[in-house]
């Protein structure tokens, strides 16, 4: 029988921080309000998965373990006091200037152009006025390949509140929006 | 079974989590494929899906771009950067002169027979090295004998600029008091006669408006009986004054008189009278 700390000795920590940082990131992205600071939530959360490795049991995927140190990191990055005074002080923080030259405004342009900028804005800002609770299981739908077990696994939470959240944020959103065009339309 | 509209609101959040039972599912979808009021709200709801999806493909890609420079930290650094310039430069204004000769300086009475019993003397970079030795035990009857000869030392050296606290909170700095002959008296609460005599001299001298006491401190609460103001050292050097000491501060900022609050005390009294 293998005991928790062969099951944790077993994991190759670096090449499974490899393997699995892409998902991290969409799971962090889709856990936080401000979006830059993803990546620093992946890394930190990697560092505690790290520090932490003896603790997994093996009860369920590493990339779903993980993935709850990504959230827990996600929600104390935004709650950190620091990170908030941060933000309130340095308010040009928003304005970012990437490697191509390009820069980030308050929102991003569209570069392709896809989409429909002001509807965009919208979404954006009505997402991030949905709770937490609400947020996450609806935005992480969106993330590659991830289930709705998956999601409850996450979150840890059952399946059914995961659907449940999800249908409310839906409707909640779909309202926002709705009140939104009523009222461009009078 | 009979599906109407009123039903399928209810139901909805049940049809959406996939919680209705198969012949429920059945009429349910096959009442909205015929109402438009219903099948509009099923598909304002399925609508969110796609939105959501592109959201956060843009989100991700904003993730995934490498981040080279933030303007804000850039103005952030600027702005620190300046107020560090500006301190300096403060700093150098306030020095004293580059020949304002240390020869000059008397060396300063340190309170031995004051100090609290088992505190350390604190080394300060500001002290001079005859100040830093005479902290330093002295063997043999010598110091005692010296101490009591010497009074209260007059130098000549500007003070430094300080940050003290009244019990109130609000920070009180050097620059205050330009103008006025500040007495700076260091106490604990372990010295009764050192805090006797700072009382003795404010109830004297503090009718006088050009006066200002300061009873400065580094522990809490201010002690019985007594009128003189009590300011919480902020992390002030004070020229490295030790409980027990006193500071006296002419209008032009500089330290006229330094000396023990209990074996100076008479030559400061004098020193007060005179001004």
């Amino acid at each position: 029988m293998k005991t928790v700390a062969v099951r944790a000795e077993v994991i190759d920590f670096e090449a499974a921080a490899r393997e699995h940082r892409a998902f991290l990131l969409q799971i962090a992205v889709a856990s936080t309000r401000n979006v830059t600071d993803a990546e620093d939530i992946v890394q930190e959360a990697l560092m505690r998965g790290y520090r932490g490795i003896k603790g997994f049991r093996g009860d369920c995927p590493l990339r779903i373990w993980l993935s709850r140190i990504v959230v827990r990191v996600s929600i104390n990055h935004h709650r950190s006091l620091a990170r908030r005074l941060k933000r309130w002080v340095f308010f040009a923080d928003l304005e970012a200037v990437y490697e191509d030259g390009s820069q980030q405004e308050f929102d991003p342009a569209d570069p392709a152009g896809a989409f429909d900028h002001e509807a965009m804005l919208d979404v954006r800002k009505h997402v991030n006025r949905l709770p937490d609770e609400f947020r996450m299981p609806l935005v992480m739908l969106a993330v590659d390949g991830l289930t709705i077990p998956e999601i409850a696994a996450i979150l840890e939470i059952p399946e059914g509140t995961v659907k449940s959240r999800i249908f409310y944020a839906r409707k909640r959103l779909k309202e926002t929006m709705a009140g939104r065009k009523g009222r461009n339309k009078a | 079974m009979s599906v109407d509209c009123k039903w399928v609101e209810t139901n909805l959040e049940a049809l959406f989590c996939d919680r209705l039972t198969d012949d429920e599912n059945r009429s349910a979808r096959a009442h909205i494929a015929g109402c438009a009021v219903c099948l509009k709200e099923s598909q304002a709801l399925n609508a969110i899906d796609p939105l959501i999806k592109n959201y956060f493909r843009r989100e991700l890609e904003i993730a995934r771009r490498p981040r080279v420079v933030h303007r804000g930290r850039i103005v952030a650094l600027g702005a620190a950067a300046a107020a560090a310039a500006a301190a300096l430069l403060l700093a150098l204004i306030q020095a004293p002169p580059a020949a304002a000769p240390r020869d000059e300086i008397v060396a300063v009475q340190p309170s031995v027979e004051n100090a609290v019993p088992g505190e350390t003397p604190r080394k300060d970079k500001d002290d001079d090295p005859a100040e830093i030795s005479r902290l330093k035990p002295q063997p043999g009857p010598a110091a005692p004998d010296r101490l009591a000869q010497t009074p209260a030392m007059a130098v000549s050296r500007n003070a430094p600029a300080f940050l003290v606290a009244d019990p109130a909170g609000y920070s009180h700095q050097l620059e205050e008091y330009r103008g006025r002959v500040v007495v700076i008296g260091v106490w604990s609460h372990k010295q009764p006669d050192v805090i006797a005599n700072m009382e003795r001299l404010y109830k004297e001298h503090a009718v006088d408006p050009k006066f200002r006491f300061l009873g400065i401190t580094n522990e809490h609460g201010k002690p019985a009986n007594t009128t003189f103001p009590v300011m919480y050292n902020q992390g002030s050097k004070l020229l490295g004054a030790q409980a027990g000491e006193f500071l006296l501060l002419g209008e032009n900022g500089a330290i006229e008189l330094r000396g023990s609050l209990v074996n100076d005390f008479d030559s400061l009294s004098r020193t007060l009278r005179s001004k």
